[in-house]
């Protein structure tokens, strides 16, 4: 991988370990990361920047506001993240959540502890270059 | 007096006096008899759980104190009536449990010596509209070898069943706190072996696989146990769609096409070119396959066969999965079924299983109208036989899906 995507993702993940691995191995990739670990975070990086190619989200955040209550944000009408694909990679969302999200238009849906690391990120990369 | 009278008045005393002394017992029996059912009455009204007892017709004659109270009619008033008329029968979605299927039907009409609420949830409407989860056991009186009617000794559950609840919803909360530090965990080791950190010698590689493989263990314990609760608790869905069985087998031994070229196992399908799709939940069917077809390849060694073969007998779908595996030893058949159970040969072929897949193929059928049974001889082979009923799956609203377990 030797060529420069140019390329930012926006992670938002509250468990330390897993907000470090998936940054390094997007970085490895030679792609730029941001991070934040609360909803409330993430929309306060996205009010100031708007070089955002996509978002890694979880579903459960530190903070008051989960990942739908971002996502219902980011979808909105006045919002001008409308088309930023989305990835929602959880543990612990429920059937019902999942559809909620997939209603809103995220683009993908993984469960965290049923899949390699690398497999989302060359899903991310491969939607990234589409 | 002559001789005559003098024996007459003699024979008169003696019988006068029999005649008392037969009075005088008879009264004491009399008395020991009404103290005997003063006693026996006393007991039946103390008895802790509600009490009724009926006429071969289902005709309440007597009912204790506890009933009384369990359910808000008098003795008077309950006394007469037909039990199943005056105390209503439902499921846990509020459907009317009928006549033929309540169990003291089942103990009136002869069809069995004893009837105990089984794991589904049933309960009785009191009086006053309210519903409790019930347990109950019923038995036939008999007398001279005839069936005069029916006891019913049966009880509110309320608290067991908040009780067994509460340890569910935990075992669930668990789980799912589990999955966390167990994705840290898969996707450091994943870092380590793809060599993110530098190269690894054949020692750290093999070290740190075993760590990826008891890792990639535990998620799949830790889904099994989610399933159970979702299981347990009731919580999970069936959404049925028109589902064509032939895909869902096919795309199973897909799945496990690694396995099976691995083992070099002769795999049969047979099913009939025109099998109709049914309404089937496609995620639940997809488990009971998977289970039954893992199994097979599990249990079956290098060089044998599993033959799968799905068609239709009468109002069924039948499912059979025949092969010449391990067999299951007949001293432990009859557990089979039981959750986290895994018999000694099977824990020898395939030490990182749960024992929790046939347990929870079994509740998914229960829950659906289907059946499971199989006939096993150790050294021989295995042939698990599942039906599902043509109607199809009863539609259930639900909070959860379950999870499927993948094959590695």
């Amino acid at each position: 991988m030797g060529e420069f995507l140019e390329k930012t993702v926006l992670v938002v993940e509250d468990e330390r370990p897993l907000l470090d691995a998936i940054s390094q191995k997007l970085e490895s990739k030679k792609i730029k990361v941001v991070t934040a670990r609360s909803s409330e975070e993430a929309l306060e990086y996205i009010a100031k920047n708007t070089a955002i190619d996509a978002i890694w989200l979880d579903h459960y955040l530190l903070g008051k506001l989960d990942g739908l209550d971002f996502v219902a944000k980011l979808k909105s009408k006045s919002s001008k993240y409308r088309s930023v694909p989305i990835f929602v990679v959880s543990n612990t969302a429920s059937s019902d959540k999942v559809n909620t999200y997939l209603k809103l238009g995220i683009d993908k849906y993984y469960t965290k502890a049923e899949y390699r690391l690398d497999q989302i990120i060359s899903d991310l990369i491969s939607h990234l270059k589409s | 007096m002559t001789k005559f009278a003098q024996n007459q008045s003699a024979i008169i005393y003696k019988l006068t006096e029999q005649i008392n002394r037969l009075e005088a017992k008879i009264e004491e029996k009399g008395k020991e008899l009404a103290s005997a059912k003063a006693k026996g009455e006393a007991i039946l009204q103390s008895i802790g759980d509600a009490l009724v007892v009926t006429d071969q017709k289902g005709t309440i004659i007597l009912v204790n104190k506890a009933f009384e109270e369990m359910m808000g009619w008098a003795e008077a008033e309950a006394k007469g009536k037909s039990f199943m008329d005056l105390v209503k029968s439902e499921d846990e979605e509020g459907n009317k449990i009928l006549g033929a299927k309540r169990k003291i039907m089942i103990i009136l009409s002869g069809g069995a010596n004893y009837q105990r609420s089984g794991r589904e949830a049933h309960y009785y409407v009191r009086r006053d509209g309210t519903r409790f989860p019930v347990n109950a056991v019923v038995t036939p009186i008999i007398f001279a070898g005839r069936r005069l009617g029916a006891v019913q000794v049966f009880r509110d559950i309320t608290v067991e069943r908040d009780i067994d609840r509460a340890k569910t919803e935990f075992v669930s909360l668990a789980s799912h706190q589990l999955k966390t530090p167990l994705s840290v965990i898969n996707w450091y080791t994943e870092m380590l072996i793809d060599g993110d950190a530098g190269g690894l010698n054949e020692k750290q590689r093999r070290y740190i696989n075993e760590v990826a493989r008891g890792s990639h263990r535990m998620v799949d314990l830790v889904n099994s146990l989610l399933n159970v609760s979702r299981l347990e608790l009731g919580t999970f869905i069936v959404e049925p769609e028109k589902v064509d069985l032939k895909k869902i087998v096919r795309s199973v031994l897909d799945e496990f096409k690694v396995k099976i070229d691995e083992k070099k196992l002769k795999i049969t399908f047979v099913i009939s070119k025109s099998f109709p799709k049914y309404l089937l939940d496609p995620k639940l069917t997809r488990i009971i396959v998977q289970n039954l077809v893992s199994n097979s390849i599990k249990y079956t060694s290098n060089g044998g066969w599993v033959k799968i073969a799905v068609g239709q007998v009468k109002d069924k779908i039948l499912i059979s999965v025949l092969d010449d595996g391990c067999g299951i030893p007949a001293g432990q058949q009859s557990n089979i079924f039981n959750k986290l159970f895994r018999a000694d040969n099977a824990r020898v072929l395939d030490p990182d299983g749960t024992g929790l897949g046939l347990y929870i193929v079994k509740t998914i059928l229960a829950n659906v109208g289907g059946e499971i049974w199989f006939k096993s001889r150790e050294k021989k082979g295995t042939n698990f036989f599942v039906t599902l009923p043509c109607y199809g799956m009863r539609s259930k609203k639900g909070r959860r899906e379950l999870e499927v377990v993948l094959p590695h």
